[in-house]
């Protein structure tokens, strides 16, 4: 199957302002690598889940999808058609086919607009409905994602983050999109709520044929959901690959650490000694070869040296680790 | 997933409408500044406007065989040098003052959003180009300023509106593009380029409401300084030409009597002192109200 959307490359650079004479200064002028390489396919009708810490570019990688920042260099092609050549009027058109679930359902509602002009603003801008036939669509979005009718008179500081992230929900929807980049869409909402939003857009993925790019900071969340899970570490896809296969059998040191770092049901059970140690380095001054380096059980001399290639393992399991071999060995993954 | 648990947890509506009666009550408990400002502004604006009315007297014609009366029942004020009567006089000016006060409130407000909001939200050379040129006027005491541009001009209310609007525009363009900044930033405007609207409509409808506050709360502290400004300028000669009654021109011309006449001075001096009372009680208690709303 072709897939929906097809990453190649992606690079993202920031300049960084630094002290007033940096600029002027020879070699101050320093640059944040927030995606460096990216390569991903999403299949059309699959959950693919991407997970990092803050600072791993995930969010960023989620934004240059929709063209919300511009990367440096890199290739983005939806449906076969490059995203980052579009002109805007071929953009606009496109950002019906993709949208964006936002993480902080605080911010992420205009507080002026009522919940009905926030949706019927999105249907009269891309000419979907007008008039009567546009106030039966917002009560038609609103049921998709679970509210009440009355819901559209009224502004957003009148709901719960859980009810405001639906109506971020009904926003997206509003276009028909085929797919939606769901930035952390739980983890600003309480945990009552979080299984709630999920079991949502599950529920819409079955019903619309949707195709979800997840962004998560742990795996717990995305565990259930996904049917592919790509890891990613400063910037870097370091693991990639099919959901049970990435859970059963982790081959990135830092997979295995998300995986013991997630909260467990037996807390008794037998603690992964592959826990991370520390904090991830900053992203102006990664370290020498693989980046995640300092904070690895499984490093030797050739990790701090050489950067790792991203190595296909059979089947569509890719893992950028030199000790992959020794990071699934069941024998030492308990040592 | 339960549809019927999403519902339930609605908030009812409790807040009531904005026109309602209930509305107004709350006010006059709470906001005993907001409610006094706006009765005094109000009594001030009606008799100014009323001041044909009111008064049996022209403020202009002269009455020259009833120069320098003090106040009394026919003459309330008391009569100026050349026998106008003085409370006629301050009840005109007052229509003079307030306008332009008001509208050297509204210009530099009105520029200074435009102006902010595009610096904001354009970014890049625009940004660096109006907040230098921000910096160039602010650099320049205010009414240093106004005077210099009012030099140029030549006096006359035209060259006050430009004066006091070159004057005043750079804090608004300064508070506009901090707020647009933070805006532009949040995931609603985000929402919007992601929803592929254009930047007008982002501009206007989505950062604009949402930046425009701040700007009012300033304006409403700021108004009492300008109505300050514009009887400096009145009385420095920069004002309209005589004999139109201005507040700052009426003490200007009454200062050569202030040991003979007091009334000529000092009563104008008390009208101005009324208005500033009121619109620091109205512009608090808006900034306030308003604050407590964002």
């Amino acid at each position: 199957m072709t897939p929906l959307i097809e990453v190649r490359g992606l690079t993202m650079r920031y300049p960084i302002q630094g002290g007033f004479m940096d600029g002027v200064l020879p070699g101050r002028r320093r640059t944040l690598t927030a995606l460096d390489g990216v390569d991903l396919d999403i299949a059309p009708g699959e959950i693919f889940s991407l997970v990092g810490e803050s600072g791993s570019g995930k969010t960023t990688l989620g934004r240059a999808l929709l063209r919300l920042v511009e990367p440096t260099s890199g290739e983005v092609r939806f449906r076969g058609e490059d995203v980052l050549s579009m002109g805007p009027a071929r953009l606009r058109a496109a950002r019906r086919d993709l949208q964006m679930v936002f993480q902080d359902p605080w911010s992420s509602l205009n507080p002026r607009l009522t919940v009905g002009q926030i949706l019927g603003e999105v249907l009269h801008v891309h000419d979907i409905a007008r008039g009567a036939a546009a106030k039966a669509r917002v009560r038609e979005l609103l049921d998709l994602v679970g509210l009440p009718p009355e819901a559209a008179d009224r502004y957003p500081r009148h709901f719960s983050g859980g009810q405001r992230q639906r109506i971020g929900i009904a926003r997206a929807l509003a276009v028909d999109p085929e797919i939606i980049v769901a930035d952390e869409p739980v983890s600003a909402v309480d945990v009552s709520v979080q299984a709630q939003i999920m079991n949502l857009l599950l529920d819409l993925r079955e019903r619309l044929g949707l195709t979800l790019l997840m962004i998560a900071h742990d795996l717990s969340v995305v565990r259930y959901v996904s049917d592919r899970v790509a890891v990613m570490y400063l910037g870097r896809i370091v693991e990639n690959a099919p959901a049970a296969e990435i859970f059963a059998n982790p081959r990135h040191p830092y997979t295995r650490g998300l995986m013991a770092a997630a909260p467990r049901t037996r807390p008794n059970a037998r603690r992964d000694s592959a826990a991370i140690i520390g904090e991830p380095p900053s992203p102006l001054s990664p370290p020498p070869g693989c980046a995640f380096n300092p904070r690895c059980g499984f490093a030797d001399n050739g990790c701090r040296e050489r950067p790792p290639p991203l190595e296909d393992l059979g089947g569509t399991h890719q893992v950028r680790c030199f000790k992959h071999a020794s990071v699934g060995d069941p024998a030492l993954a308990s040592s | 997933m339960t549809e019927e648990h999403a519902a339930s947890t609605l908030p009812s509506r409790r807040l009531p409408s904005l026109m309602g009666r209930g509305r107004l009550s709350a006010l006059v408990g709470q906001r005993t500044a907001l409610v006094a400002g706006a009765v005094m502004i109000s009594a001030i604006v009606l008799v100014s406007v009323m001041a044909p009315v009111i008064s049996p007297y022209d403020p202009v014609d002269q009455d020259l065989r009833n120069a320098l009366q003090p106040p009394s029942w026919t003459h309330l004020f008391g009569t100026d040098n050349f026998g106008r009567d003085i409370f006629t006089r301050v009840i005109y000016a007052a229509q003079v003052d307030l306008r332009i006060g008001f509208l050297c409130v509204f210009f530099p407000w009105v520029l200074g959003t435009i102006l902010g909001g595009i610096a904001g939200y354009a970014g890049g050379v625009f940004d660096t180009l109006i907040m230098r040129t921000v910096d160039t006027f602010t650099a320049f005491p205010f009414l240093v300023m106004a005077i210099g541009v009012i030099a140029i001009l030549g006096p006359g209310v035209t060259s006050m509106y430009i004066a006091l609007t070159l004057a005043g525009w750079s804090m608004y363009a300064r508070i506009v593009r901090a707020e647009v900044l933070v805006a532009k930033r949040s995931e609603y405007v985000l929402a919007a380029r992601a929803l592929g609207f254009s930047h007008t409509r982002i501009m206007l409808r989505h950062v604009l409401p949402n930046v425009i506050t701040p700007t009012i709360i300033f304006a409403m502290t700021d108004i009492v300084l300008v109505i300050l400004s514009t009887t400096t300028l009145a009385f420095l000669g920069l004002g309209l030409p005589p004999p139109a009654p201005t507040w700052g021109t009426m003490i200007a011309e009454g200062k050569s009597f202030i040991f003979t006449a007091w009334w000529m001075v000092t009563l104008p001096g008390l009208a101005i002192v009324l208005v500033g009372i009121s619109l620091s009680l109205f512009g608090d208690g808006v900034a306030d109200w308003l604050r407590e709303r964002e």
